[in-house]
């Protein structure tokens, strides 16, 4: 069968614009791990700075924390990998100090919006690049305090009818000045909504967005594709929600050295064996990893598991020599593997 | 009024398809494959810029959601009916119909939930409506009792029209 020149192009037209098609429907759901980065999360748990709010659910929903001390540009530069995230910071930043420098010289200034979507896995770091952006956003002198309320859905929405607009607004207004954190943002408006109260949750929290626009800024994370299915959800986040940053997930060279920092942190040293162990679990890890792969979550559940596990085994020896103290064997990293968990659970 | 040269068609379909890739790129979540692609093209800070520029803009739901399908088909229309010219009508028609035929037909599976996506009857209008006007056109011109081609080029901006608007 042959086709003539005028049918060959006829069908590279078709074939151009279904792939053209495609490119709009389809949506980036993770990158690899090339570009990855790490994990900050503080291995010596919350700080002491946290204030949490229980409203009586499983675990506690809304925590606040302040803004500390130090430079948050180091902080951003020290942390391993994710370099395209710091890029996108540093970005961020250059752009609203020129603006402010042509807004003080009576230029005409384009209208900024500091409203940010994370998209990434969990355990990527999008918490706490939020907790360093909300101390940047201070230095650059859009918010007063700078200081992080990091929440989720069920800090906001109430299981009765009037609730939800009362809890938003508590955790709005203990947002003020600083960034509103909300966490699996895309679990306020789920798939079937039903009779459920996440569209007053959203509603609230644009009302407010537009109300305190000099003093609240909201940053939105979750996963890329319920995160978009989430802002299309509604014209108004569509609007206040323009600037992105994705969150990579980790290489497996990213997360053994996170281990290594937590290891470090936490004066633990690994055995040649343990650290052949450790690089060979977590290439295995992220070779097999799923949606719910928790990042840098996992090393850190990896690693406490693991100082459990040495332990249990140093456990009735007496006598023991600073370096048996400090030592994580390949047998602490084996077990630790076997018991925690590759995935997470997580709202979907 | 001059016959439109192919020529003219094909640079139409063009402007209509970059207008609809606009939209995506500047309006939408940039969340989806294009995205991805016009960064890795290296238009990644022009987009952002554009991003920007159009951040305060209010726009209704169908010029975001239900015109780009609409310039996609009727930018896949021209260029058919440009390169077909001198077939016959019954095989420019049946050609002309498969992007749009595969937007409804993308809508109506969603409605029967074997795509993912969200089912909307608007999007379907869109994708159908540039079609159905180019049946209307063709009609009229086995006629031979309008002019035409005023009336192909006043409709291929039908949407566009609108969307401005």
């Amino acid at each position: 069968m042959e086709f003539s020149s005028k049918q060959i192009v006829i069908i590279i037209v078709a074939v151009a614009f279904i792939v053209m098609g495609v490119l709009t429907i389809v949506a980036v759901v993770t990158e690899d791990g090339e570009n990855s980065g790490s994990d900050i999360e503080n291995p010596e748990g919350p700080s002491k700075s946290n204030q949490s709010l229980d409203y009586g659910g499983e675990r506690d929903t809304v925590t606040i924390n302040a803004a500390i001390e130090g430079d948050p540009y180091e902080e951003l530069d020290e942390l391993i990998g994710l370099e395209a995230v710091k890029n996108e910071v540093h970005s961020l930043a250059n752009f609203v100090k020129v603006q402010k420098q042509r807004e003080e010289k009576g230029m005409k200034t384009p209208k900024m919006s500091y409203h940010l979507v994370f998209t990434g896995s969990p355990g990527t770091g999008k918490t706490t690049v939020a907790r360093i952006v909300a101390r940047i956003y201070k230095d650059l002198g859009i918010l007063k305090k700078g200081h992080t309320v990091e929440t989720d859905r069920a800090g906001l929405v109430g299981q009765y009818l009037g609730e939800t607009a009362v809890k938003t607004n508590a955790v709005i207004d203990s947002a003020l000045n600083g960034v509103l954190f909300i966490d699996e943002a895309y679990s306020l408006t789920p798939e079937d909504p039903g009779r459920d109260y996440g569209q007053e949750a959203v509603s609230t929290l644009l009302k407010r967005m537009e109300d305190d626009r000099d003093k609240l800024v909201v940053i939105i994370a979750g996963y890329p594709n319920e995160m978009q299915r989430f802002i299309d959800s509604n014209p108004g986040l569509q609007s206040r929600f323009n600037r992105y940053i994705n969150f990579p997930d980790y290489s497996a060279a990213d997360l053994v050295d996170i281990f290594k920092m937590y290891a470090k942190k936490g004066q633990y040293t690994l055995t040649d064996d343990g650290e052949t162990m450790l690089q060979e679990r977590l290439e295995y890890a992220v070779a097999h990893k799923d949606h719910n792969f928790g990042n840098a979550r996992y090393v850190r559940n990896v690693f406490e598991k693991a100082i459990q596990e040495q332990a249990n085994r140093l456990a009735g020896r007496r006598n023991l020599t600073a370096t048996q103290l400090s030592t994580l064997e390949a047998s602490d990293l084996k077990k630790a593997f076997a018991a925690v968990k590759l995935t997470q659970n997580v709202t979907r | 009024m001059r016959p439109i040269l192919s020529s003219e068609k094909i640079s139409l379909s063009i402007l209509l398809l970059i207008i609809g890739g606009c939209i995506y790129l500047l309006m939408r979540p940039p969340l989806l494959l294009i995205h991805k692609v016009a960064w890795d093209l290296g238009f990644g800070i022009i987009v952002q810029h554009g991003r920007m520029f159009v951040a305060g803009w209010a726009v209704p739901n169908w010029f975001l959601y239900s015109l780009p399908g609409a310039l996609w088909a009727t930018a896949y229309i021209l260029i058919i009916d440009a390169i077909l010219s001198e077939n016959s009508v019954q095989s420019r028609l049946l050609i002309a119909a498969f992007i749009p035929a595969l937007g409804v037909g993308s809508e109506l599976m969603q409605w029967a939930g074997l795509l993912p996506g969200t089912f909307d009857a608007i999007d379907m209008v869109f994708y159908a409506f540039p079609f159905l006007i180019y049946v209307i056109i063709e009609m009229m011109k086995s006629h031979e009792n309008v002019n035409v081609n005023a009336t192909l080029f006043t409709l291929s901006f039908f949407t566009l029209y609108y969307g401005i608007q």
